[in-house]
């Protein structure tokens, strides 16, 4: 039978691996025979996951993505292992007015949406990572709202736009190194905590106003872990520096 | 934080003059977004949006806050 999305022997990285879209994620990838290194401030959590997914090639680290990332890699990339993929789910989101905004919000959450994946981009792209037979791929999750923006959430959106552009930026320089960079940009997952996060403001009004414009309904964890194999996988080989809009229609209209 | 400091706080983000705590005042949409993360972030309290029909005045906005959490 032709496995098409087959990932065995590939190792993962997953940043946010505790978030929804990361379990739901993990669990995708070990179905394809991938490896994984999963990293979270979450331990416990990701000790659950592990237990759940009940797979030795699930590997789990405690990693701060506001803290030093050098030194938390080094302490993780430590044998002669090859880096296939990198998925950056991790990120914070907040609505604040530009009145409210201070630096420290702006410090704060392009730390962790955007420099910290440069970080481990600039980390996990050095030769020694690279499989030169077949490359890698690095998918950076971003957001329909840096296509169809929202009032009050201009540093979130800001900060996503950055991931958009970095995929095409890094598309480019990492290219010789058979290296893709890609970015998804989801509208509205249920079971997200961002979507728990925003919505817990909005008034009944509202959310049904968002259902209606998510043509195809709202998304779910597994919608963005498909696009992501999609993204990890030999389908998309020669899919590089894209911003791939999976939003049940949201935009459109 | 003092109640006459949040009379101010208010005036300042709707960027309107508020002279005492029964004066009626209008909020918009916008307005209502900014104070609900303005309330979020000092009071750590999250407050709906609907809530908001409710309110006219100062006084209206520091009971839907809740007057115990003011000095």
């Amino acid at each position: 039978m032709n496995n098409l999305f087959d990932l065995q022997n590939k190792n993962i990285l997953i940043t946010g691996a505790t978030s929804n879209i990361g379990i739901a994620l993990s669990k995708l990838l070990v179905s394809f025979g991938a490896n994984l290194i999963l990293l979270s401030r979450n331990f416990e959590k990701l000790q659950e996951i592990k237990k759940e997914i009940n797979n030795n090639n699930v590997n789990i680290f405690r990693f701060d993505l506001s803290d030093d990332i050098k030194k938390q890699l080094s302490e993780i990339l430590i044998d002669d292992r090859k880096i296939h993929g990198f998925v950056h789910i991790a990120g914070i989101s907040f609505t604040k007015p530009l009145k409210l905004l201070n630096y420290k919000d702006f410090e704060s959450i392009f730390k962790i949406n955007v420099y910290s994946a440069l970080e481990i981009i600039q980390v996990i792209s050095h030769n020694k990572y690279i499989d030169e037979q077949v490359g890698s791929s690095y998918v950076l999750i971003s957001s329909i709202r840096t296509k169809k923006l929202e009032n009050l959430l201009s540093l979130y959106s800001m900060s996503k736009s950055s991931l958009n552009t970095m995929a095409k930026a890094l598309a480019i320089e990492l290219s010789n190194k058979k290296i893709r960079v890609n970015s998804i940009l989801p509208a509205y997952i249920e079971n997200s905590g961002m979507y728990d996060n925003i919505v817990s403001k909005f008034d009944e009004k509202k959310i049904e106003e968002l259902k209606t414009q998510h043509l195809l309904g709202f998304l779910s964890p597994n919608d963005v872990a498909n696009s992501c194999l999609f993204l990890l996988s030999n389908l998309s080989t020669k899919i590089t520096g894209t911003n791939i809009i999976i939003d049940s229609g949201f935009s459109l209209k | 934080m003092k109640k006459e400091e949040f009379l101010n706080n208010v005036a300042e983000l709707l960027e309107i003059e508020i002279k005492d705590f029964e004066q009626e005042i209008k909020i918009d949409s916008i307005g209502t977004m900014t104070l609900i993360s303005f309330i979020d972030e000092n009071f750590d309290k999250t407050i709906k949006m609907d809530a908001f029909e409710q309110v006219k005045s100062v006084n209206d906005l520091i009971k839907l806050v809740g007057e115990d959490l003011f000095e």
